[in-house]
């Protein structure tokens, strides 16, 4: 069996401390151990080294609990079409808008459903999509049956092969008739 | 003629954003796409600007990314493997020869970008992308695999057998498996609920980026009793020429990995790289990382313009597309250009630079530098996302301390957008955010 290395003796003057690769004790190399498996030595580490563990676990699982929780409860933007741009690429937004045509639908199974309509909020025009689960089931209940309807729609901005914005609906939930008063153009 | 300017330009701007510490090119990149679009936009008569530009921040950040590394230990999400090789010859007062040897392996890289991507490419790229596609996601899921389980227990020294020892081994290798889940954990959240809201949500992922991988380095800075050794500037050793030859290749192959893959960073590239290397030349080891590193980043660039691929690949390349980009008959030849020019600027004006930051940071040490760095980047931050922006940097800087505190790989913090994007790659994002509450 190699002989574990030993603290050199006579370090130069400018050598780097390397207090936490050599056991304190028995100055064998020890690595990041805590304890030295050579001596049982349990001061290989600052304590200061340990807390600094217990606090970068605690941010860690703690502020990541705080953020889901934070952003279960996050209500999506509600925001005009004219204003959904390049840089809300991956954002999360809400709209509200009237089917302006019958919407393009695509169903070999339910994996590779598809379906793409327009909305128009009369400041502008959007496309928004839907594939797999989802779409199969905005394409079994009908909602996107009747041309002129009002449409709640929250999604996930994206950016189309022809350059411009899109919103992607994720969850079925997410499309749902607007129950605000209906003032789409044309509308009476 | 404006191309090779405006390359040299994005050159000089991407080499000073690389020596400062932690700040990552997609952030400076996206805020010139946010505030700078519609101006540059008027006087270049169109969107022929944004292609010499990026191609030379990148080439510029690509090159000097060792500066970071190696001085403070903050590198970006591709660099974290020169940090351990690269500190300790700056231990042993060889500071210069790691840098240099990291440059030297990038300008390799990207010749060989130039030379092997820009002549066989449109020929040969086309035609791989057509035959892998299908297979993307379990090639992607692989090499995840592969990376989780390439790593190994560094805390076994001798010791009795038993559950003490079997425990002892798995410490480093489950505080990495938790880093991954963690991270990937903040990857959901960010891809589905950004707490930045939409307004400027492409820039999203930049604050976790710089949390989780500079941040943490900088903190460490802080807290250590590290003294940098006076760096002599001295004639190094050149490593032979069948290093150069075996680096280049493996920083070839894990870059164009890395770069050709969705999803699959600079940084899993410059783990395979690491593997086809071996750990035995350290100095051989750095050389494959700047090549990885470059033809990560270029390579990917230049995939968006390659004749017949039209590839988005890395940030770099979706922000080009997103803000307005309009494809033109000379884009390949332009970025080539570019890449050249960029490049050429590249193997001249490093040395002054790095000579700069390394004075710089002897003179003012590392606990200053480091304070300097973590200002620098609360305030990106704070410009670019606010704060929500911050709150997400200080979570994911929590997650990035748990590889240097438990002695586990950094990589595994590539989780962030490892397990997100590989799921949705598999379809099965939706279902995974939906059980995650976060639909």
């Amino acid at each position: 069996m190699t002989l574990p290395s030993r603290r050199p003796k006579h370090p130069p003057a400018d050598a780097p401390d390397s207090r936490d690769a050599f056991c304190p004790s028995c100055e064998r190399f020890i690595g990041p151990a805590d304890v030295c498996p050579y001596c049982d030595c349990d001061s290989a580490r600052s304590p200061w080294w340990r807390h600094l563990r217990m606090v970068a676990l605690c941010l860690a699982v703690g502020g990541l609990a705080l953020l889901h929780a934070a952003a279960q409860r996050q209500v999506p933007e509600r925001v005009e079409i004219r204003c959904v741009g390049p840089a809300m690429q991956y954002g999360w937004v809400r709209i509200e808008g009237t089917l302006v045509e019958r919407p393009l639908m695509r169903q070999e199974s339910e994996a590779a459903a598809y379906v793409a309509f327009w909305v128009d909020d009369g400041t502008g025009r959007i496309r928004v999509w839907a594939e797999g689960p989802v779409a199969a089931e905005l394409y079994r209940d009908g909602r996107l049956n009747r041309t002129g309807s009002r449409l709640d729609i929250t999604g996930m901005v994206g950016m189309g092969r022809d350059r411009r914005p899109r919103i992607q609906v994720l969850h079925d939930a997410h499309l749902a008739p607007a129950i605000t008063r209906d003032k789409s153009p044309g509308s009476p | 003629m404006t191309t090779l300017w405006l390359a040299m330009a994005g050159g000089l701007i991407g080499m000073i954003v690389a020596c400062l510490p932690g700040v990552h090119v997609y952030q400076v990149m996206g805020l010139i796409f946010l505030w700078g679009t519609a101006a540059l936009t008027e006087v270049f008569g169109g969107s022929a600007w944004m292609l010499p530009v990026v191609t030379g921040l990148l080439v510029g950040y690509a090159g000097l990314g060792a500066v970071p590394s190696v001085l403070a230990s903050a590198p970006d999400d591709s660099a974290f493997f020169t940090v351990l090789p690269g500190q300790r010859l700056l231990m042993e007062g060889r500071g210069y020869e790691a840098i240099f040897l990291t440059i030297a392996g990038s300008l390799a890289g990207l010749v060989g970008v130039v030379v092997v991507f820009g002549l066989i490419g449109p020929r040969l790229l086309p035609l791989v992308r057509t035959v892998l596609s299908p297979h993307f996601h379990w090639l992607l899921w692989l090499t995840v695999l592969f990376m989780l389980m390439s790593e190994w227990p560094r805390e076994l020294a001798p010791m009795q057998g038993g559950w003490r020892r079997l425990l002892t081994a798995w410490r480093s290798l489950g505080m990495g498996l938790v880093t991954f889940g963690l991270s990937g954990w903040l990857g959901f959240i960010l891809l589905f609920r950004h707490p930045g809201g939409a307004e400027r949500a492409f820039m999203g992922l930049g604050p976790a980026l710089m949390g989780l991988f500079a941040i943490p380095g900088l903190l460490l800075n802080l807290v250590s009793r590290t003294r940098i050794p006076p760096q002599p500037c001295l004639a190094m050793p050149v490593p032979p020429v069948d290093t150069w030859w075996r680096a280049i290749a493996a920083g070839m192959l894990g870059g164009g990995i890395g770069a050709f893959l969705p999803v699959v960073t600079g940084g899993v590239g410059a783990l395979l790289a690491g593997h086809t290397m071996g750990h035995r030349d350290s100095r051989g080891f750095l050389i494959s990382q700047g090549a990885a590193r470059m033809v990560y980043y270029a390579g990917g660039f230049l995939f968006l313009v390659m004749p017949g691929l039209g590839m988005v690949r890395g940030g770099a390349a979706g922000m080009v597309r997103t803000f307005g980009w309009i494809p033109g008959p000379v884009d390949y030849l332009q970025v080539l250009g570019a890449l050249c020019m960029s490049g050429a600027l590249l193997a001249l004006i490093p040395a002054p630079m790095v000579r700069g930051m390394m004075t710089l940071t002897l003179r003012i040490g590392l606990r200053r530098l480091s304070v300097g760095g973590l200002v620098l980047l609360g305030i990106l931050i704070a410009v670019s996302s606010g704060w929500p922006g911050i709150r997400v940097a200080v979570v994911a800087a929590g997650i990035g301390l748990i590889p240097p505190l438990f002695g586990t790989r950094r990589m595994n913090a590539l989780g962030v957008l490892l397990i997100p994007l590989g799921c949705r790659l598999s379809g099965v994002d939706g279902r995974v955010a939906e059980w995650l509450g976060l639909l």
